[in-house]
């Protein structure tokens, strides 16, 4: 049994479901994928940000597909944002105040070191920022203290409205809720416009549960070492929303929404092809062209240097928000398609060689591709004979037709 | 989307090094929060906002066709 097993493991059999594109049509110039193409690839496919505290990691293969359990699990790591016991003697982190005073370091019903909340005038609350925006999944816990005898008789925490209330009084109580923010801030209000009133918080702890994903890195798997790579983090492309691997048909992808490139230099001979697995979410896009308001899936348009000089593909005639395989081949005649489906044939014009220089568009933000892609695969060749091949390969991963 | 704009590039920069170092980007794959957008008329910058930062620049919704650099048909 275990011969038949290091047998199966050294043919792959146990490695990828499918027969890899590279080893079946070898030869591309570059090749992305959220799937393994190359048997002997051993790289990762990604390296991804988490805009929780910015980590990174590579994330690799799994049976031929993202590991997408490693990603997953990488962007739902808690990552406290705040933790305070108020033990100082001012209050830390510091806080916004409207119709409240706040001083840390004070003593109630036999607890030291809590931030003490006296109400000033109406509508009174503080709040704490930095949250990062609208839809990041929140933890908050904390202790609280409000006073018997007194016209405020509960406080209102959160992150989105409706925020929770909270309601025991004359007695040290702990409050522990999840929330989805759509607040930039966690705000604590008294619910009462009494002045004098009083209440405490102590153990404050904001934990943000999930994050989302973006790629810095996304690795060429033709052994060429030309990887995408984008390090401003607003243009990195999205791959998890909110611990959640971005899918489609069931497969992971990455998502560009017209404010996402990668930058990239991959040179390609005259005589070249391009397949990519897309879904686009406008109308107007283009495969491949070197102008900038093409919203090109890949471009050689950059820093108004036309460097690309090559053809110009247009899939806007193309179903919008449905999966497809978008291609063009190259020699003395051109063909590209869209599916199984001719979308422009001919003699071609097109006799430079050519640079790649952005997968998403052009390098400026207003001109880029919108919509998501899963795949790319450049030949400096005409692979017009084995679409059929490569197709099938595709299709059989990406269940397209 | 919102931005803030300037006439001068270097408060751009600025709040690029303050969103930067607020977050804690590692510097190796991510290095910069947004590039600074040149509108076509050279005297005008913008750069987008990040919901967790402020700053007493101007704030734009958005940007106007104007921003675009002129278009090769």
């Amino acid at each position: 049994m275990s011969t038949l097993l290091n047998i199966s493991d050294k043919i792959g059999l146990q490695s990828t479901p499918n027969p890899s594109l590279l080893n079946l049509y070898g030869g591309a110039a570059a090749a992305y994928s959220l799937r393994q193409l190359d048997y002997n690839y051993t790289g990762p496919a990604v390296t991804v940000r988490r805009d929780s505290d910015q980590a990174t990691k590579d994330i690799g293969f799994v049976n031929g597909e993202l590991d997408t359990a490693s990603l997953e699990a990488f962007t739902t790591e808690d990552y406290v944002r705040i933790s305070s016991d108020y033990s100082g003697a001012t209050p830390d982190p510091s806080a916004a105040t409207n119709s409240l005073t706040v001083e840390s370091n004070q003593s109630a019903l036999g607890v030291s070191e809590a931030l003490k909340c006296t109400v000033t005038g109406s509508s009174p609350y503080f709040y704490l920022s930095g949250f990062g925006g609208s839809g990041i999944e929140l933890n908050i816990s904390f202790d609280y203290y409000i006073p018997s005898g007194q016209s405020l008789g509960s406080i209102r925490v959160g992150v989105a409205s409706p925020e929770e209330t909270f309601s025991t009084t004359g007695e040290w109580a702990t409050a522990n809720f999840n929330q989805t923010s759509s607040y930039s801030f966690v705000i604590f209000r008294a619910n009462t416009n009494v002045i004098g009133d009083e209440f405490y918080v102590k153990n404050l702890v904001v934990t943000q549960t999930s994050a989302n994903g973006f790629v810095t890195t996304w690795y060429d798997q033709s052994g060429n070492g030309n990887d995408a790579t984008q390090g401003t983090a607003s243009a990195q492309p999205k791959i998890v929303s909110l611990g959640s691997t971005i899918l489609e048909n069931g497969k992971a992808t990455l998502e560009f929404d017209g404010t996402r490139v990668f930058n990239s230099s991959i040179n390609l001979t005259a005589e070249q092809s391009a397949i990519a697995v897309a879904t686009k979410s406008t109308s107007q896009a283009y495969l491949t062209s070197d102008d900038l308001n093409h919203h090109a899936i890949v471009s050689g348009f950059i820093n108004g240097f036309e460097s690309f000089d090559g053809p110009r593909f247009t899939i806007t005639s193309n179903p919008t928000n449905t999966i497809g395989i978008v291609s063009q081949f190259i020699s003395s005649t051109f063909a590209s398609f869209y599916n199984q489906t001719a979308n422009a044939t001919g003699t071609t014009t097109y006799t430079s060689a050519t640079t790649i220089k952005t997968i998403g568009g052009y390098e400026i933000s207003g001109f880029r591709y919108n919509g998501k892609i899963s795949e790319l695969v450049l030949y400096s060749s005409d692979e017009r004979t084995n679409q059929s091949g490569i197709y099938t390969n595709i299709n059989d991963f990406y269940s397209i037709y | 989307m919102a931005y803030y704009t300037s006439t001068n590039k270097s408060e751009l920069q600025a709040y690029n090094t303050l969103v930067v170092e607020g977050e804690g980007y590692d510097g190796i794959y991510t290095t910069d929060w947004a590039s600074i957008i040149e509108h076509p008329n050279g005297t005008d910058y913008a750069i987008l906002k990040h919901d967790s930062y402020e700053t007493e620049l101007t704030q734009e919704e958005t940007l106007g066709a104007e921003w675009s650099p002129e278009i090769e048909l």
